[in-house]
């Protein structure tokens, strides 16, 4: 059952309902190949980095869409969306081939200068083990135009 | 034969040139797909102060002069011709960088065309020119025509 | 190009940096794609439908005077100067936060940096860096920090 219509719909205390999936080897390297991230360790296992095959810490993000994807199903609402801010903490790499539980809610949602901002606390743990590889606090504008406020 | 599928090509066929301006998406699309992330290949803003195309790019060189000459096998824009080739050398030798910006002319002609081990081999020779003349890529390609060997030729 | 230090051995004021790209149109609409083909994540390539970061006309209309680059774009870049730096010791047990204070337009060129701020001790030493994303004349656009520990030496 969606949260919001819409990524505008969303309120403080939100919680999303949890997006579970496996880390792929193809959406770790696509997701490199469009940020002109070369290094190896995303690429394939075995390198001599760490010997595993791990997902770059920044695809935490893509967490966030698949979030916003499965709760608010027809977008982002009247105005495009701008990303503000981004906040990781890396707890454990992530491997390639885990199956991975992203689990989220709307932690604040607050008017700054005529513009509605929107915070979302994300986690990322492994499926079989509930262990937590990635804390993730994302910032968004909900729209760039400011509205006038009286 | 020029005009028909790549494998109607001839020992001596000379390719009609081909001329176009190289844009930065030539350039940094090219450079993308094989993660070549060297500022040079995707802006100006490098020691040179120009975009440079990487030079194995001479590569696409070739598929615009097969699709200028052999138009029943227009790869580019779809075409399929009855047998799927093989590249099986790359030999390029860079006399001058090609920069975003200049116009070039490709042309080129079959060298060779053999058989080997039971397999069917063209030889391209390519030239890139500057539009004012200047000589910047001579590049040799060698392709099997199809993978499937022919028994009787072995 | 990272500090000629090494992981372990950087003090306060070591810079690190990466090379300066071109915030290009293709580069963003590389991104767009990728975040769509890896949200869908069932190995099938996705094109983009038109956004902020790829479209001028609805750009426009959101406000902006034309495309600007995605936020997760700079901040790869950051992260790809940390990675290099520290290895995977930044991947399994590091922290990035970063802000987008400035939109980056097209064609800017735009330059990753970082300076290490603090060296905390302690039982895990960690090194406190700020990072950012500059222009070519000093405009910061993304900024933030980075919390690595610092390997063993």
């Amino acid at each position: 059952m969606p949260v919001g219509r819409y990524v505008s719909d969303l309120e403080e205390g939100d919680v999303l309902n949890p997006v579970t999936y496996e880390m792929t080897p193809f959406i770790a390297r696509e997701y490199c190949h469009g940020v002109d991230e070369v290094a190896e360790v995303f690429h394939a296992p075995g390198t001599e980095i760490s010997g595993a095959h791990l997902a770059p810490p920044t695809l935490i993000h893509i967490d966030k869409i698949r979030l916003l994807k499965a709760n608010c199903p027809d977008g982002a609402g009247p105005d495009a969306r701008i990303h503000y801010e981004y906040h990781a903490i890396h707890h454990a790499p992530v491997p390639v081939g885990e199956r991975l539980v992203a689990s989220g809610s709307v932690s604040r949602r607050y008017e700054k200068r005529g513009r509605a901002y929107v915070e979302l606390e994300i986690q990322l743990r492994v499926e079989s083990t509930n262990q937590l590889l990635t804390s993730y606090r994302d910032t968004s504008v909900l729209s760039f135009a400011a509205k006038e406020t009286a | 034969m020029l005009d028909g599928y790549i494998s109607d090509l001839e020992k001596g066929d000379v390719f009609r040139p081909t001329e176009f301006e190289v844009t930065s998406l030539m350039a940094t699309q090219y450079a993308h797909g094989v993660e070549q992330t060297h500022e040079f290949f995707h802006s100006a803003n490098n020691s040179l102060s120009r975009q440079v195309r990487p030079i194995t790019a001479v590569h696409a060189d070739k598929m615009k002069l097969l699709d200028a000459n052999c138009l029943k096998e227009q790869r580019i824009t779809g075409g399929r011709g009855p047998d799927w080739r093989i590249h099986f050398e790359h030999d390029a030798e860079s006399i001058e960088p090609v920069f975003v910006g200049d116009t070039i002319r490709v042309s080129g002609r079959i060298a060779d065309r053999y058989w080997k081990r039971g397999r069917e081999y063209l030889l391209y020779e390519i030239e890139v020119h500057h539009a004012d003349g200047r000589l910047l890529i001579r590049y040799r390609d060698r392709t099997l025509l199809r993978y499937r060997k022919n028994e009787e030729t072995e | 190009m990272t500090s000629t230090r090494s992981a372990a051995d950087l003090t306060v004021g070591d810079v690190l940096s990466g090379p300066a790209r071109l915030m290009s149109r293709e580069r963003m609409r590389w991104y767009c794609d990728a975040l769509e083909t890896t949200a869908l994540g069932t190995g099938e390539f996705v094109i983009a439908e038109p956004t902020i970061h790829s479209d001028d006309d609805f750009a426009i209309a959101n406000g902006l005077p034309g495309i600007i680059a995605d936020g997760m774009i700079s901040t790869n870049w950051i992260s790809g100067m940390l990675l290099e730096q520290f290895g995977v010791g930044y991947v399994g047990g590091g922290e990035l936060q970063t802000k987008f204070i400035r939109p980056i337009y097209e064609d800017e060129v735009i330059e990753t940096r970082g300076e290490v701020r603090v060296v905390e001790g302690g039982e895990r030493p960690v090194y406190v860096i700020d990072v950012w994303c500059e222009t070519a004349d000093g405009q910061k656009c993304t900024v933030g920090q980075a919390r690595i520990p610092v390997p063993a030496g």
